[in-house]
């Protein structure tokens, strides 16, 4: 018995281990692809697109090797990488470019069939992509994802194909938004695709949307929006916002000797207060302002001893 | 006897596949983390990581670890100056280095401290240098820890470099759950890393005092991918040299079945196995398959955090 159960796990480890080194090369005559062909082609269709680009019309350029394995992916990233780095670019060009050589339904093809991050990482080439409402809309199933990367990026591929629609698909998004995914809504904020009207997304009551209202406030230095700011604050609903918004008022270095700043400090926990005194002290507050912020002694002399880390004294 | 060690054999094998398993899947997460682009232009959440290095002395390592194009990111060296004092001065020199009083914080029981200098804003400035009496790495470590800037902390010890894209990868494992619930995020692959928590240091009471062992598993987070590694020179074993085991393994396969010899081909198969996997592993984790298991898993290091 035990000599029959030994062959067949020879037997079944030899095949696995046949499997293995099969994949071995098969990935390595792809990272060779990658290194020479895809190298050489890369740079030839991004030349084509851009001098299709300047033209600005006439019929749809040819792509040479388009049909070999690889070459649809590699001209779809090609696409996705120009409109990445191309501000007022007229996409109506790569929009006739995608559809003739039928790139996003290629790509949703792909993410069909594939899962997890691999799908996440299709849907955020589709993002990327200039797209029509028809495929956001075959897309927008991905958002209901039990993935959470899944179903930001099929959220990332609706606000790429319809901005105007983006406050209701952000309010709608089934998550709270993590750090890093508003950084992501941030960059096509940047780029000019999302309006960056700030009010009412701080003045919302949706959390997803007050999160990125704060994020704009602080990476465009919006020092109008200081009333709204405090009143956040000051607010007791979502402690995280409070926390966001006063990191915002001293990113924008604003003075913090109010009344609604102290009642906030009173209920952040010590760790959270040493925090935000490392903060600020990088962020140049003066010892003063943080003695007046910070009442306790022990606190009192842990923000000095940190704002005198940043100095010299020569008396 | 048999049944045992086809046990091991079985073991050995799906601890080999399951680690490859484990290191596909994050190699996945690593590339949609690269591509995704918000931590390298950003900070989100004002998420800042401080990197406390004792015992680096060789300049081509600080500059790998001062090269992260990160925003909120420092690199804390703790020098003795007496013991070093060329390194010190070469260093001080070479980033303008301004002293700035040092007056301990209470958080961490330090000693030992002669000088705390900040490179010049305006040429470098995310070096912090403290001049320290060693007494031993943890206590260099607990030194680096006070002075620290920012909530998250990843010791650096002599011959370990920042693999590309290291800290922006830490970020986004941080930057992808709620503020604050994680405490400890580790890597076993290439050099072991460790991004502590500031709170759960203090907490424990310094380095001295393992201080992860205190950490509750569900703040924890293990990514199975390199975050730092030894330096590449001299690492490198040309590809023909792996054809002769590779070819004895084969020979010896064939012997023993033909021999009807089953215990040995199990036992050559399973060798074959778990260097196939490693092979395959190197390629996911590097990009190469030339190297097994030696290049990145160095077990005899992996465990000396613990």
């Amino acid at each position: 018995m035990t000599e029959r159960l030994l062959i067949a796990y020879t037997l079944l480890t030899a095949l696995a281990t046949a499997a293995l080194l099969g994949a071995l090369c098969a990935s390595e005559l792809q990272a060779r692809r990658r290194c020479g062909r895809d190298a050489v082609l890369g740079s030839r269709y991004l030349r084509i697109l851009m001098l299709y680009l300047l033209s600005g019309e006439g019929p749809v350029p040819r792509f040479p090797m388009i049909r070999r394995a690889g070459a649809r992916r590699l001209l779809a990233e090609t696409v996705a990488g120009l409109t990445g780095v191309t501000y007022g670019l007229d996409t109506a060009p790569l929009r006739r470019v995608v559809s003739a050589y039928g790139l996003d339904r290629w790509l949703l093809g792909r993410v069909r069939r594939t899962f997890g991050c691999r799908r996440a990482r299709n849907l955020m080439l589709l993002a990327r992509m200039p797209l029509d409402g028809a495929v956001a809309a075959r897309a927008a199933r991905y958002v209901r994802s039990r993935n959470r990367r899944v179903r930001f990026q099929a959220l990332m591929v609706q606000l790429a194909a319809d901005p105007s629609a983006a406050l209701r698909l952000m309010a709608e998004y089934p998550a709270p938004f993590s750090a890093c995914e508003v950084g992501e809504i941030l960059i096509l904020l940047r780029r000019g695709m999302l309006p960056i009207a700030y009010g009412p997304l701080v003045e919302s009551p949706c959390r997803n949307l007050r999160i990125v209202g704060l994020s704009i406030v602080r990476q465009f230095g919006i020092e109008e929006a200081e009333p709204q700011l405090l009143r956040i604050v000051a607010g007791d609903e979502v402690p995280e916002l409070g926390r966001e918004a006063l990191y915002t008022l001293c990113a924008l270095r604003r003075p913090l000797t109010r009344r609604r700043v102290s009642r906030r400090l009173a209920v952040m926990s010590s760790a959270e207060r040493k925090a935000l005194m490392r903060y600020m002290a990088a962020e140049g507050y003066s010892p003063g302002l943080l003695r007046r912020l910070f009442d306790a002694r022990r606190e009192r002399s842990y923000c000095e001893s940190l704002v005198q880390s940043y100095k010299r004294s020569l008396a | 006897m048999k049944l045992a060690l086809l046990l091991f054999f079985a073991a050995a094998a799906v601890c080999a596949c399951t680690l490859l398993l484990l290191i596909l899947r994050a190699r996945e997460r690593r590339l949609l983390a690269a591509a995704a682009r918000a931590a390298y232009s950003d900070a989100p959440d004002g998420i800042g990581i401080s990197v406390l290095c004792s015992g680096v002395t060789d300049p081509a390592q600080l500059e790998n670890l001062l090269s992260s194009e990160y925003s909120r990111y420092e690199v804390v060296a703790v020098f003795d100056s007496r013991r070093q004092t060329a390194e010190f001065r070469a260093l001080a020199a070479r980033y303008r280095m301004i002293r700035v009083e040092w007056a301990p914080t209470g958080e961490l029981e330090v000693a030992g401290v002669r000088a705390l200098g900040r490179s010049r804003k305006r040429c470098f400035r995310r070096l912090v240098l403290v001049d320290r009496a060693f007494d031993g790495a943890a206590g260099d470590f607990d030194a680096a820890a006070a002075v620290a800037t920012y909530d998250y902390l990843l010791p650096v010890g002599a011959g370990q470099y920042l693999v590309p894209g290291a800290v922006e990868r830490l970020v986004a494992e941080l930057g992808s759950e709620p503020p604050g619930t994680l405490d400890l995020v580790r890597s076993h692959l290439g050099e072991p890393a460790v991004l502590l928590s500031r709170e759960a240091l203090i907490a424990a009471g310094g380095f001295g005092m393992r201080p992860l062992r205190e950490i509750p598993r569900g703040r924890r987070r293990t990514l199975w991918e390199p975050l730092l590694a030894p330096p590449e020179a001299g690492r490198h074993v040309p590809r023909r040299w792996l054809l002769l085991p590779a070819l004895s393994l084969a020979v010896a396969f064939g012997l023993s079945v033909a021999a009807g010899w089953w215990t040995a081909a199990a036992a050559v198969v399973t060798a074959a196995l778990v260097w196939t996997a490693a092979a395959c592993a190197s390629r996911a984790v590097s990009g190469t398959a030339r190297s097994g298991l030696r290049r990145f898993i160095p077990i005899r290091r992996v465990f000396r955090y613990y």
